[in-house]
């Protein structure tokens, strides 16, 4: 194990429970984002224009409607941008606006700058132009029909599946389909462009990633990075959507603002938004299991059909790490997995919470349900026989020896506070006792995975100035979306300084204080930043230690700073003392402090390796009652007991799973994407896209930490990553649907089980009934 | 015309009257505390609390303000978060701060106004028992069922209004200070504003016209005859935020005294047509009748509490959606309208009032004054059902209404109203005779599939909305009849 420098005494667990630390601002109103930032009076807005096709080849476009359109500034096409005109974010593929290919439908063509932004939305309507249009590829049949892939397949592989499988008593097989997802981050995509004297521009936009932004900027302006800042204060939610997808409107901004000289902003109305931007990527799973009587699998022949839409964006590592969790937290003696990246005549599909892990997971708990109704056992069970044990195995398909997961006594514990085994008799006698609902129960484990897989990702940097008044100001390369992180690194310096969380700032993250940093993403924010802030703070401790054993003759271990207050043995002084007596002198008081993820290593030719440094687990279970009327249903009750490791601060961390679960839940219930047959988003604004209201909570919800956890590997005090890992839980709604309607053939004396298409929206439900339920008598 | 703005009054002139509130707010007046998350009344985050004297009681309440022009205030009290507590956090705040209940702080403005006004207006209640733990959830959940969090997932909030709910006070707004400013004052300025100023003309024919007499609302239709007609503007909103209309000049039904009230007269129920969601589920919960629990079911899921606060019941039958979710009920208990072109009144039968796709019998200059209920007798019964992907703050796929009764032979008599099924909303004619008569539900499947075509899209197929109408009649029509539910007849 990595040897860590010494950590301060850290509060205790429940005492850490600060609030966040913009919550007075958020509910004064007070806290400003990009769009409520007082801009110049000469300020321009600027809005993009497509045209209603999903797949072609523009042949001539004419901008002079535009132009002449009143109050319009300047408009523009691609022929207007100075450098790159493609700004993918690892592989080509994303036109800043189209060239000649249209690739889905209001794909921006132009960008109008105007005095307002009404103007600016109806003039970039106006243009005139021709169009060859094309066969657009619009689901996975077309695409597999026409061998359209953005990336090619790729396979994981353990033991030996043909024998397996051969070998095994029973085998079935498995498919599911699972649609996207829209972000409905509250807050839209936006960009502030002002431009500098020296031709630079600072860009205030709402991304996960400002240092992509910067260097996306700087190529299709054709200007070094140094003369592009990235300012980011904070999202109005994030959630995948802002990694890659918010470049595109931060760059048009950026260059008409430095065409024109003046400020420019772009926000986008909600349904451009919601047409124009990636979502989390539908997929067609398709699986052969082998197993014995008992239920334990043998042998999982696996394919993964990620719909990608059209370009590689993130596609490669999304489906990479649906594969990585198609094992989820079951051990499988022989697996071939396979992940194909189809194309498709929509907007890219990009990261989403989980980012793939989901759409594995899925296929892994419809496996489990299929083979304990196979076997006739309680999916719980199956579920506990096939956990990874020192038993039965404790490698991953992708070869990676799994530690430090505790699943199988985190689901006895849960099982038993969540009374699974009583409520699961009192739904039986529930479901026979009337005719009109059916009530369903689920449990679903989730192992993820934590670290990027492109490895180059795992590292960090952070800036920690101290002034002479001994306050602190904290920079870092992470991002704040709402999920904390800003909280929990406030509270890693004071802990490391000794000071109260009053004295630490943590400022705007800005590609000026620390730079080359990567995407606040793969659940590492806290991970990675709050290392790179407490390196800084170590250091920082360290000069001032050494002035300190100087001046007063003592030895560095014998010095203690706690409460704003730095003690020795035979005497103390306030922080803010010992700050000034350093900087008369001449002590530095401002350090960098820089974090790499230790141990992780992939081969990805092999297919094997330690992609994870760790994994972060936990189980939900789920109780439904389905109207059998319409389908409608409710979620009677969800207990979630979640590993968290020494959390820095249970309750955001429980903020974090309760907001998590609902929106996993809300993907695979009523979150429905649809798609028109042109390739235009029909669900395009919150009036056809539900995301769960106040009203689709569970009437009982039940949220805790696992107790006296430690993250075995030295992550910061010891705590595990949580953004994304409590998403999962929603599989066990989706889980407990499929049981209600399993329940209510059973009722009957038959044992249906039919597929349950994902979002299993009420009228998915009602289909899934009626096969249950109209199947023959004696099935 | 004058509105107070938060510790201001504040004067609208000609130009700025027609626009929607929120980007007055934000653009004119710097005040940034409303966010615009969707510009279309379905997330709650514009969300300002509105302060208007009903029966000379100051209430309040949550309207979206990305939907409202702003001279639809004029004379009320606006308090946008901005202005709410100019000194310390308000008790709703602190609870919110306390309950970890922000993560990205977008929704968070919306959430802190919706839950004041639950605050203001909700009786406090102690949480002890069971029952009273239940009747709080629901209260609550009807107050935010318009604001959407995508952080939370809503606990923290309800662990707010849990420390609340002790504290609420039930409408009493004796010695409260809001916005800075002292009921008393906020009173005086209502008095003083309230219904002097009827019109706000700018140049071009660009105008807002608030009629408060017949008089005044024939003139506005002579003065600007292409204005388009509003009394909550939840729709017509969204031609301006979503399809980019440039209305510029507007009529506003909503503060006529003859669109008003809600009375009882000969077994009919009058109910004005610029009467509010909101007021119809104050009265259906204050007046126990034969149709209430039917009118409060529906009610509860028309659109957010900020929709049900801006929407009127006219208003959901002349805009002539096929999803408008109070016609099948309406329909079913067989309305009729009152009708008035300047001096020219008519009445006509809700059932010949809706042409075609969003076409009605409403004739220029005419504007539906009343919707005259017929009260069924006590022995009949009145079913409801809204089928939709949301509980809360969705449109429905399918809206079904039934009435019934027995006549002195045993013979089941019943009518039924259905939205979303056809171009408009309707009455299912065959399917009525069908279950009379206790057909199966194949048969009563079969009715359905003869007399409408239904849509399939974005909400559901038409296989779908055919297939829940058949099981939700047969299920009707079997009431206790425990085998009617499941599975197939």
């Amino acid at each position: 194990m990595r040897k860590l420098p010494a950590a301060a005494s850290f509060v205790t667990p429940k005492s850490a429970s600060r609030i966040h630390e913009s919550a007075a601002l958020h509910v004064t109103g007070q806290a400003r984002y990009v769009d409520d930032i007082p801009v110049p009076a000469d300020c321009l807005h600027a809005y993009v224009g497509g045209i209603g096709v999903a797949a072609g080849k523009l042949t001539s476009l004419d901008l002079q409607p535009v132009k002449d359109y009143p109050g319009v500034v300047d408009v523009i096409s691609a022929a207007d941008i100075p450098g790159h005109k493609d700004i993918g974010p690892v592989f080509p593929g994303d036109p800043l606006l189209v060239e000649q290919s249209i690739n889905y439908w209001q794909q921006p063509v132009v960008a109008v700058a105007a005095n307002d932004r009404d103007t600016a939305r109806r003039a970039a309507q106006v243009f005139t132009y021709e169009v060859e249009e094309q066969e657009a590829i619009l689901d996975l049949s077309q695409a597999q029909q026409h061998q359209r892939q953005v990336r090619p397949s790729h396979t994981l592989r353990k033991g030996d599946v043909a024998q397996g499988m051969a070998q095994a008593e029973q085998q079935i097989k498995v498919q599911q389909s699972i649609q996207g997802q829209e972000h409905f981050y509250l807050e839209g995509q936006v960009a502030l462009a002002l431009p500098q004297e020296d031709g630079g521009v600072l860009l205030y936009c709402s991304s996960q990633h400002p240092s992509e932004v910067q260097k996306l900027v700087a190529e299709v302006l054709a200007i070094p990075m140094h003369l592009v800042v990235v300012d980011m204060r904070r999202m109005g939610g994030g959630f995948g959507g802002k990694e890659t997808q918010a470049a595109q409107w931060a760059c048009l901004a950026a260059l008409l603002a430095v065409r024109n000289k003046r400020a420019v902003k772009l926000r986008l109305s909600r349904s451009d938004d919601m047409q124009l931007t990636g979502k989390r990527h539908a997929f067609v799973n398709q699986a052969e299991v082998g197993f014995d009587r008992q239920g334990h699998i043998q042998a999982v022949r696996a394919e993964l059909h990620g719909l990608c839409g059209c370009s590689p964006d993130l596609s490669d590592a999304i489906v990479d790490r649906a594969m990585f969790h198609t094992d989820n937290a079951y051990y499988l003696p022989h697996a071939e997995i396979t992940g194909h990246r189809w194309f498709q005549n929509t907007v890219s599909q990009t990261a989403f919470r989980g980012f793939g892990g989901p759409q594995g997971v899925m296929l892994a708990e419809q496996i489990l349900d299929d083979v304990a109704r196979a076997v006739g056992t309680d999916p719980l069970l199956v579920r506990q026989r096939n956990l990874y044990s020192p038993d039965r195995g404790m490698v991953t398909p992708y070869h990676q020896q799994v530690s430090g997961v505790e699943l199988a006594q985190l689901i006895d514990e849960l099982s038993e506070t969540s009374a699974y085994w009583q409520r699961r008799e009192a739904i039986t006698e529930f479901n026979h006792s009337q005719q009109r609902y059916v009530r369903g129960l689920a449990l679903t484990p989730v192992k993820f995975g934590i670290s990027f897989t492109a490895q180059f990702l795992n590292q960090a940097g952070a800036l920690v100035h101290i002034y002479t008044d001994g306050s602190v100001q904290v920079n870092h390369g992470g991002t704040e979306m709402g999920q904390g992180l800003h909280t929990k690194i406030g509270q890693i310096a004071a802990a490391e300084l000794g000071l109260p969380l009053a004295a630490i700032k943590v400022t705007s993250t800005r590609t000026d204080k620390v730079p080359n940093t990567s995407p606040t993403a793969a659940s590492s924010g806290t991970d990675l930043n709050g290392q790179a802030t407490r390196m800084a703070c170590v250091t920082l401790r360290q000069r001032l230690v050494e002035h300190l054993m100087a001046e007063h003759h003592c030895r560095a271990t014998e010095v203690h700073f706690a409460d704003g207050l730095v003690t020795w043995p035979r005497g103390n002084m306030a922080f803010a003392e010992l700050v000034q007596q350093a900087y008369l002198a001449r002590v530095s008081l401002s350090a960098t402090g820089f974090y790499k993820t230790p141990k992780i290593h992939y081969d990805r030719e092999q297919a094997k390796g330690r992609p994870f440094y760790y994994y972060t687990c936990g189980a939900a279970v789920s109780e439904v009652e389905v109207d059998r009327l319409s389908g409608m249903y409710q979620v009677r009750r969800v207990d979630i007991l979640h590993d968290a490791g020494n959390s820095i601060n249970p309750a955001i961390d429980i903020g974090q799973i309760e907001g998590a679960f609902i929106q996993g839940m809300g993907w695979l219930t009523s979150e429905e994407l649809v798609w028109g047959d042109t390739g235009q988003l029909l669900s395009n604004s919150g009036a056809t896209y539900k995301i769960p209201a106040i009203g689709d909570t569970p009437v009982e919800f039940n949220v805790a930490l696992l107790a006296n956890s430690r993250n075995e590997e030295a992550t910061i005090y010891h705590s595990k990553a949580v953004g994304e890992p409590p998403f999962m839980y929603g599989v066990s709604v989706w889980s407990a649907l499929r049981d209600a309607i399993y329940n209510a053939s059973s009722v009957q004396g038959q044992r249906v089980n039919p597929p349950l298409p994902a979002p299993a929206t009420p009228e998915q439900v009602l289909w899934a009934l009626q096969t249950a339920t109209e199947a023959r008598q004696d099935g | 015309m004058d509105i107070l703005l938060n510790q201001h009054r504040c004067h609208i002139d000609g130009q700025q009257a027609h626009r929607p509130l929120l980007a007055w707010l934000r653009e004119s007046q710097g005040l940034f505390a409303s966010k615009e998350g969707c510009g279309a009344g379905d997330c709650g985050a514009c969300s300002v609390l509105v302060g208007r004297l009903e029966n000379d009681q100051l209430v309040y309440q949550a309207v979206n303000a990305c939907l409202v022009p702003v001279a639809s205030l004029q004379g009320c009290h606006l308090i946008t978060l901005d202005g709410l507590s100019p000194a310390e956090p308000h008790a709703v705040q602190q609870a919110l701060i306390d309950c970890h209940a922000s993560q990205c702080g977008f929704c968070t403005p919306g959430i802190v106004i919706a839950m004041l006004a639950w605050w203001l207006n909700t009786p406090a209640n102690a949480l002890r028992t069971n029952a009273q733990r239940q009747h709080h959830r629901q209260v609550f959940t009807q107050a935010l069922s318009g604001n959407l969090c995508r952080c939370t997932g809503y606990e923290p909030i309800f662990r707010a209004a849990q420390g609340l709910a002790a504290s609420t006070l039930g409408g009493d707004l004796t010695g409260q200070s809001l916005a800075g400013l002292s009921t008393q004052d906020i009173i005086g300025f209502l008095q003083s504003a309230g219904g002097t100023t009827q019109a706000a003309q700018g140049p071009q024919g660009i105008g807002y016209y608030q009629p408060h007499t017949e008089a005044q609302l024939a003139l506005a239709f002579e003065l600007a005859p292409h204005a388009r007609v509003i009394a909550g503007s939840t729709d017509v909103g969204l031609e301006v935020t979503q399809q980019l209309q440039d209305h510029q000049s507007y009529i506003d039904l909503s503060r006529l005294p003859s669109l008003a009230g809600i009375e009882l007269i000969n077994d009919q129920l009058h109910v004005g047509a610029a009467v509010t969601f909101s007021q119809l589920e104050a009265y259906f919960s204050q007046h126990d009748s034969v149709i209430s629990p039917a009118w409060l079911e529906l009610l509860e899921l028309i659109g957010s509490r900020q929709i049900r606060n801006r929407g009127t019941i006219g208003g959901n039958i002349a805009n002539g959606s096929p999803i408008a979710d109070t016609p099948p009920l309406l329909l079913a208990l067989d309305a009729s309208l009152v009708l008035q072109q300047g001096e020219v009144q008519r009445q006509l039968a809700l059932r010949d009032f809706f042409l075609s796709y969003r076409q009605t019998a409403l004739r220029p200059g005419e504007v539906i004054t009343q919707i005259r209920i017929p009260m069924p007798s006590d022995k009949s019964q009145l079913c409801i059902s809204k089928i939709s992907k949301r509980h809360e703050d969705d449109i429905s796929a399918v809206c079904l209404a039934m009435l019934s009764s027995q006549d002195d032979s045993g013979q089941l008599r019943c009518r039924i109203g259905v939205g979303g099924m056809a171009a408009t909303p309707a009455i299912a004619v065959k399917a009525a005779e069908v279950v009379a008569n206790q057909g199966d539900r194949q048969a009563i499947c079969a009715a359905i599939g003869a007399e409408f075509n239904p849509l399939n899209d974005v909400r559901a197929s038409a296989d779908y909305r055919l297939q829940v109408c058949a099981n939700t009649l047969y299920y009707w029509s079997r009431a206790g009849d425990s085998r009617a539910a499941g599975g197939q007849a």
